[in-house]
């Protein structure tokens, strides 16, 4: 079933998009070392990055 | 527990299919970290709309919509004139703001999208438009807008025997829209993000026509490793390529001056659409890049 | 309800004015214009309460009312010839994202050569665009049929924006008497607009015009297609209603009938030139001669099945086009009467382009040629020699 006009309800479904596929490289954190300079936070193109 | 330094909501993604090292998606992010929940947004057919929204998924979690190519001034326009019409008729959003804010490409800002933007400005719409610029035309695979650099390769403007790339220099969109008489121009870029989305709260607390220029590196259009597109635009910034400033009401602020202001050929050496060019060709920028720092009262 | 003697852009105005609309946005050109400077007009005096943007193309005015559609405001434009050629692009996002936009589209020939009369090809080109399309006889046609537009356009079962389109100067710039309904009725009869489908509201976010992909994009078409099929009862219906709260009908809504019974010879039109029709039909009839006249009032969706059952008795059927489709020498309702009816004598008359007079003897040569006709014929009338 599609929608009236295309149209999309639910905000911000595309997080049940798996993305990655065509990743090569993949940031890896080190807790110890982690100062909260946030500057990964704010870099991310995708909101990947949560504080716990 | 320490203050954080950026908002924690989240308005755009995660999930979305942007390119690693995507600069529109951070623009996108960005904004809306600073705009928040009561924000409508228009984005122009481009890169952005593409990578998130293929339906039945959207990466937004505000009201967003996409018309065509040409014409996000005036969607912007009519969203802008409904909201005071059903705030006055019908007492819709009393005492509330709602920021609506297109979020544009550089075709579809300075090319396509000119004359429906300009009319946007000149009627005073109480809008906020961000053109996110990658300086060429990336969705369709690297064609020129008029925001390419001069000498940049790109597929409608490569090197040759009879040619040094693009043969125009990039159209001056923040002193065109001055121009129009609005209260708030800024340049920005991704790799400041602080000054960016200062500019942006700023911009959203301005009753009137506001306009952002934003510079987004581009990995796949610029050809440099996905990983250093904060780096690359860091250097746009640090060369003088681009100057990070301020029109406010008609006077001119610099925002941001580079210590000492780096050699082009650091900015232009780390690009596979410069790597064509010689060094006496990289002088020729260097110059114009010179001149126009002086102009801004930037060295 | 109160009478006045007024042109058919005003007519027009008056009919936005009652309909309360919330927001205009338009562009001038010959022969709208007076249509959207006397809203302008009604707003400045405070008739209307509206927002109104001074678009800097029709291409820009069709998209802000999207903008405002969209966002939840009963939203209208107008335009004609070039500036709907202009818009073409958008009227299919219009329809495409459901927005119940009414656009009042006062026909004028295209360019080139340039031209500003009357004929129907720009409305015609935009055939296809997904928009109902009604054509109009007269100034109390007009207000008539925008007041309507704009219900059926926001019936929940339609969502689907309305062209209404009206013969340029033969009618907007033509006087005639127009009732005028009480504005509380027809605010009563319209209602606020409150869309049923979506909005542009931070309480409840949507996306709106995501990329179809091949997955989907089929099935988003026909339920579109669907849509416009669909309106045909709503358009029937409304039309009902309407007689009965204002006193007014137009056939059923899709097609009017005229002198049908005992007409071996019927005349299909749509527009003004009805008008022109009926005279000659009504002067006829004193001569003993019956002929008929299917007014085609709803051309999208097209009225098949009325049409078929209008026309089931007639020998003779003559259908006026004021466009021309290029390259296979008929007009478009021509082709689609003939896509329609079988096994009957259709002859196609191409007449009025660019502000041609169609004259009385003009109707009367038609119904003489396709009486004698042999045979399924396109003849262009009222033409000089070149």
């Amino acid at each position: 079933m599609v929608t009236i006009g295309a149209v999309i309800f639910e905000p911000g479904n595309a997080v049940k998009n798996k993305t990655g596929g065509w990743r090569t490289f993949r940031p890896i954190l080190d807790i110890e070392k982690c100062i909260k300079c946030e500057i990964c936070y704010i870099f991310c193109p995708e909101p990947a990055i949560y504080e716990d | 527990m320490k203050q954080p330094k950026y908002p924690r909501e989240e308005y755009f993604g995660p999930g979305h299919r942007g390119c690693s090292g995507c600069g529109a998606a951070m623009v996108a992010r960005m904004v809306l970290k600073v705009a928040g929940k009561d924000s409508i947004v228009v984005t122009p057919t481009g890169c952005l709309e593409v990578f998130s929204t293929p339906y039945p998924e959207t990466a937004w979690r505000v009201p967003w919509i996409h018309v065509a190519f040409e014409n996000a001034g005036a969607v912007a326009s009519g969203i802008e004139a409904a909201i005071k019409a059903l705030r006055r008729k019908r007492g819709m959003y009393k005492d509330r703001k709602i920021n609506v804010i297109v979020i544009a490409g550089d075709g579809g800002t300075a090319d396509i999208g000119f004359q429906s933007l300009s009319g946007a400005m000149e009627r005073g719409h109480n809008i906020l438009y961000i053109m996110y610029d990658n300086e060429a035309y990336m969705n369709t695979g690297v064609q020129r807008s008029s925001s390419t650099p001069l000498f940049a390769s790109a597929t409608t403007s490569p090197p040759g025997k009879y040619s040094k790339g693009e043969d125009r220099p990039k159209k001056d969109m923040p002193f065109i829209m001055a121009a129009h008489g609005i209260p708030y121009v800024a340049t920005a870029c991704i790799s400041y993000p602080t000054d960016f989305m200062k500019k942006v709260k700023k911009a959203l607390s301005i009753e009137g026509p506001k306009f952002i220029h934003v510079l987004q590196p581009c990995t796949v259009g610029w050809g440099f490793p996905a990983n250093e597109t904060i780096e690359i635009g860091r250097l746009a910034v640090e060369t003088g390529v681009f100057p990070l400033f301020e029109i406010e009401n008609g006077k001119l602020k610099i925002t941001y001056k580079p210590p000492k202001r780096k050699p082009l050929k650091e900015y232009i050496k780390r690009q596979k659409r410069f790597r064509h060019l010689t060094d006496e060709d990289i002088e020729i920028l260097q110059k114009y890049v010179d001149e126009r720092c002086k102009m801004l009262g930037l060295d | 309800m109160k009478t006045i003697i007024t042109r058919g852009t005003y007519a027009a105005a008056e009919a936005v004015r009652l309909a309360d609309v919330d927001v205009v946005a338009a562009y001038p050109i010959t022969p709208q214009t007076e249509c959207v400077e006397k809203i302008a007009e009604f707003i400045a005096n405070g008739e209307l309460n509206a927002e109104y943007i001074k678009a800097e193309s029709e291409h820009s005015a069709i998209s802000a009312i999207i903008g405002s559609s969209a966002t939840g405001a009963r939203s209208f434009t107008a335009t004609s010839s070039q500036g709907l050629a202009l818009m073409h692009e958008i009227l299919y996002i219009a329809s495409g994202l459901r927005l119940p936009i009414v656009l009042v589209n006062v026909n004028r020939a295209l360019s080139a050569p340039i031209n500003i009369w009357c004929d129907h090809q720009d409305s015609i080109s935009e055939r296809d665009t997904g928009f109902i399309q009604l054509y109009v006889e007269d100034n109390q046609e007009i207000l008539d049929t925008i007041i309507q537009a704009f219900k059926i356009a926001e019936d929940k079962d339609v969502l689907l924006p309305v062209m209404v389109n009206l013969d340029g100067f033969i009618l907007s710039h033509t006087y005639e008497p127009v009732v005028l309904p009480d504005e509380e009725d027809v605010k009563e009869y319209l209602g606020v607009y409150e869309p049923p489908h979506y909005s542009l509201n931070p309480d409840k976010p949507v996306t709106v015009g995501p990329v179809g992909v091949p997955k989907y994009y089929m099935e988003i078409r026909k339920q579109l297609n669907d849509a416009i099929n669909n309106s045909v009862k709503i358009i029937k219906k409304v039309n009902k209603e309407y007689k009965k709260l204002f006193g007014r009908e137009y056939g059923d809504g899709l097609i009017e009938c005229y002198n049908l019974d005992n007409a071996d010879t019927v005349l299909v039109a749509m527009g003004s030139v009805c008008g022109t029709v009926k005279h000659v039909i009504n002067n006829l009839k004193k001569e003993g001669k019956d002929v008929g006249l299917v007014k085609v009032r709803c051309y999208r969706p097209f009225p098949k099945k009325e049409i078929k059952k209008a026309l089931k008795d007639a020998e003779n059927i003559a259908v006026l086009d004021k466009n021309v489709c290029f390259g296979f020498d008929m007009g478009s309702l021509g082709l689609d009467i003939n896509a329609t009816i079988k096994d009957k004598k259709i002859c196609n008359y191409i007449v009025g382009l660019g502000g041609r007079d169609i004259k009385i003897e003009h109707i009367k040569e038609i119904i003489n040629h396709v009486e004698k006709s042999k045979e399924n014929t396109t003849k262009w009338i009222g033409l000089n020699k070149y």
